[in-house]
């Protein structure tokens, strides 16, 4: 016999178990997420997972597993309505007047008199129901506990440092750790491809910049990176032992040569040091070799990364101003920065060195215009007129070509007494190492064809020079 | 009656019916309690049996006060009251009646059947150990069937009937142990317990003055009855009897539910019988304290009265000191630890 008292408690029930289950849900939700917790910092005592900030594809991914897994289990675990009564009576120390009334008004026998009477007992119960006790939303205090333990695992990054790693060679740290290792290593590369027209730190450099390009890639910051990163230090931290490199004594000799570089003073060349921050360099490198050494901890060696770019940079600097301090070109208006200082100067020395291969090149081409003049007219006194006009005319074969032409001043070889000639650049295409040989040629045969100029043999060698000829008679 | 009706509407009629009912019930009880002093534990116990419509054995030394009991309960509730003292050469027919001849009002000679003293609603069968096998099973058929057969007639007995045997636990000599069959049969052992020292001279007081307490009716047997079918509705939960069968099935040596301790010390287990009791014992129990279903709680009040003489121990538990009481606790709260 159904009855408003049998609705009202199905319907009651009905209500409960929707309570028990979203309770259900919130409990699997809190249970997974504390699980999701202790294998996170599980995983991270154990070196075998990243840092939680690093990873959000992580973190999302966890969630939805997490949210999915309580849904599943919440509904895989919903009540039916009898034991919804014997929960709830358990709950509210009905125990078991729900579970029975329902019982009885399933099997409909709700007509006698102690079953109605009982109808009648939790349909009064029932309206002073506490549906808060009888069927809590909120999670137990325990529960709370446990999730507040395993967040603390996860979270607290003291916690995951100070546990040693040894079990994984691959861990992976935060996203903020990352970048600002690209950042220190991308600005030790800067300062030493700065460094590279005084010292060959380019391979350096470019390793450097791989790395960091591989980290920016994303790739996985493991030991092999920290190892590679150590040896990096340690070839900067020996140069800084060393203080010079035999490369960049040569180029040091070649500045010389050409006469320019802020490291050619009146005392003249002078090898480039670290100065005074060769120690803290090595240092700083020191513990990043040691850290790469010892197996895993890339931190020891990500940290070294900006102090050693900081005081490359700043030894770098301070060469700069020692030489612009010495009169040299440039001066110390000039230095920006450092990089803009060695930027400025290395394309200095590069116009140098043009200079002085074109130089070269143009003395051969000018004693070639000369020995063409006097085979025109034999008066020596317009050789050197001749052979400006000679540099003129040939000269006149790029621009014919339609390219610019400029002139400077070059200061040329001493042995020449310091005298100022003009001198018109060689063609861009000539920069390119191409050289047009119908062009060059035979201004070269002729040159080397030409008589000598007695007037251009000194003294000291008009004898030797004279005997020589004088063994071939025909010789004009 | 349409108690649904009811209780949508007015909503307490059923309840004030029964609470009705629970109360007179419980008035008895008081009556009771002022004659048989100190005892209302056995007293709940006789009155839980008489409103589930069993017997009961009560076990206890002499001048403890099972006559007065029996007679007490008897006079509060209106029955009709009668005693047997059984002895080695009482005969069934002593207790069912007899066939006896007699004369008509014609003064013509006739047989009519006499009636023994079963033929009662309330019959005290006082150290039913002492009589033999034979007039102990006339009883206990008697008990069971609620008829007597004589003379190939068969006679109703008076309901409600209600049967209280006593019997000695001290004096063995000349007594003929009850077989456990027939032990089975009576719903609750009761164990009167001897009185302390407040009860006994509380007992001295009132039956040596001048002033006799006397027991006021307080129901009919028609309550008894109606009683008795309101207890056989008051539900249980099937997890509630499904762990009372768990229970019954966990003291039987042989079963495979059973434990090392019952494998160990029992003789024999609770039988059919002994669930039912406890079933319709916890449902009396309920009532009786005013609550519409059986709860937990109700069963392990009647599990004492209702299972100790359906649960032996073997000589190897006695020898080791079982308390079998303990165990069936134990074994209970197995079964109703268990999940459903």
């Amino acid at each position: 016999m159904e009855t408003t008292v049998s609705y009202g408690l199905v319907a009651v029930l009905r209500r409960l178990r929707l309570r028990l289950v979203a309770a259900a849900w919130l409990r699997g939700f809190f249970v997974s997420m504390t699980a999701a917790f202790i294998v996170y910092a599980v995983g991270r005592m154990a070196a075998a997972v990243p840092p939680l900030p690093g990873n959000r594809s992580y973190l999302l991914l966890g969630g939805s597993l997490t949210l999915l897994a309580s849904v599943v289990w919440a509904i895989a675990t919903a009540p039916d309505l009898r034991r919804v009564a014997r929960v709830v009576d358990e709950r509210t120390g009905l125990d078991p007047l729900l579970v029975t009334s329902y019982e009885a008004v399933v099997r409909k026998r709700a007509s006698s008199l102690p079953q109605a009477a009982l109808q009648e007992e939790v349909w009064d119960r029932l309206g002073g129901l506490d549906t808060a006790k009888a069927a809590p939303l909120t999670p137990p205090g325990r529960l709370w506990a446990l999730v507040l333990i395993g967040a603390t695992l996860a979270l607290v990054p003291g916690l995951q440092r100070a546990v040693p790693n040894v079990s994984s060679p691959d861990p992976m740290p935060p996203e903020s750790v990352v970048e600002d290792l690209v950042a220190d290593v991308v600005s030790l590369a800067e300062v030493l491809e700065a460094a590279a027209g005084v010292s060959d730190y380019t391979p350096l450099a470019a390793r450097l910049r791989d790395i960091a390009q591989e980290l920016e890639s994303g790739a996985a910051l493991d030991g092999s990176v920290a190892r590679e990163l150590g040896e990096v230090l340690s070839a900067v931290a020996q140069a800084a032992e060393v203080g010079v490199d035999e490369t960049s004594l040569a180029l040091r000799e070649a500045f010389s040569e050409a006469g320019v570089g802020p490291a050619f003073t009146e005392q003249g060349p002078q090898p480039f040091t670290f100065g005074g921050e060769a120690q803290p360099i090595t240092d700083a490198t020191q513990e990043g070799t040691e850290g790469a050494a010892s197996g895993f901890d890339p931190d020891s060696v990500f940290r070294t990364l900006g102090q050693v770019a900081a005081a490359l940079d700043r030894a770098l600097s301070g060469q700069g101003e020692r030489v612009a301090g010495s009169g040299d070109e440039p001066n110390a208006a000039q230095v920006g920065g450092s990089g803009g200082y060695y930027t400025d100067w290395n394309d200095e020395m590069a116009e140098a060195m043009a200079a002085k291969r074109a130089s070269i090149r143009q003395r051969g081409r000018g004693e070639a215009a000369a020995g063409e003049a006097s085979q025109a007219d034999d008066a020596p006194g317009d050789a050197a007129g001749r052979g400006t006009q000679a540099v003129e005319a040939g000269a006149a074969e790029p621009d014919a070509a339609g390219t610019a032409i400029e002139e400077m001043l070059l200061e040329a070889d001493p042995r020449e007494g310091g005298r100022t000639m003009t001198y018109v650049p060689e063609p861009r295409w000539e920069q390119d190492r191409v050289v047009r040989a119908p062009v060059v040629l035979p201004s070269l045969v002729l040159g080397a064809e030409a008589p000598v100029d007695p007037e251009r043999v000194g003294a000291e060698h008009a004898a030797v020079v004279a005997k020589y000829f004088e063994r071939y008679p025909d010789t004009p | 009656m349409d108690l649904n009706v009811n209780a949508q509407g007015a909503g307490t009629t059923a309840r004030e019916a029964l609470a009705a009912e629970v109360d007179r019930l419980r008035k008895v009880k008081e009556s009771v309690a002022r004659v048989v002093i100190g005892q209302e534990k056995v007293v709940d116990e006789v009155l839980t049996a008489l409103m589930c419509g069993g017997h009961v054995l009560i076990e206890s030394a002499p001048g403890l006060g099972k006559t007065l009991l029996v007679k007490s309960i008897g006079t509060a509730c209106g029955m009709a009251f009668s005693r047997v003292q059984f002895t080695p050469d009482l005969m069934p027919a002593d207790i069912t009646g007899t066939i006896a001849l007699t004369q008509d009002e014609a003064g013509r000679s006739v047989t009519r059947f006499q009636p023994g003293p079963i033929f009662a609603q309330m019959v005290l069968a006082d150290e039913i150990n002492r009589a033999t096998p034979k007039t102990q099973s006339a009883l206990l058929e008697a008990m069971q069937e609620r008829t007597v057969t004589v003379a190939g007639k068969r006679y109703e007995l008076p309901e409600p009937f209600f049967v209280l045997a006593t019997q000695n636990p001290i004096e063995m000599e000349g007594t003929y142990l009850l077989p456990e069959a027939q032990v089975d049969r009576f719903l609750f052992k009761v164990s009167i317990p001897f009185p302390s020292q407040d009860v006994l001279e509380a007992i001295v007081d009132t039956t040596t003055g001048s002033v006799t307490t006397l027991v006021e009716q307080v129901l009919t047997p028609e309550d008894i009855l109606r009683v008795q079918v309101h207890v056989r509705d008051v539900p249980i939960a099937d997890h509630l009897r499904s762990a009372v069968v768990r229970f019954v099935r966990s003291t039987q040596p042989e079963a495979a539910e059973a434990g090392d301790k019952v494998r160990k010390y029992v003789r024999f287990g609770v039988s059919p019988r002994g669930a039912q009791s406890l079933v319709i014992g916890a449902k009396a129990h309920a009532l009786l304290n005013g609550r519409y279903a059986v709860s937990r709680e109700d069963v392990y009040a009647v599990a004492g009265p209702a299972l100790r003489h359906r649960f032996q121990l073997n000589y190897e538990g006695w020898a080791d000191g079982v308390d079998p009481e303990a165990l069936m606790r134990e074994l209970l709260d197995g079964a109703f630890a268990a999940k459903a």
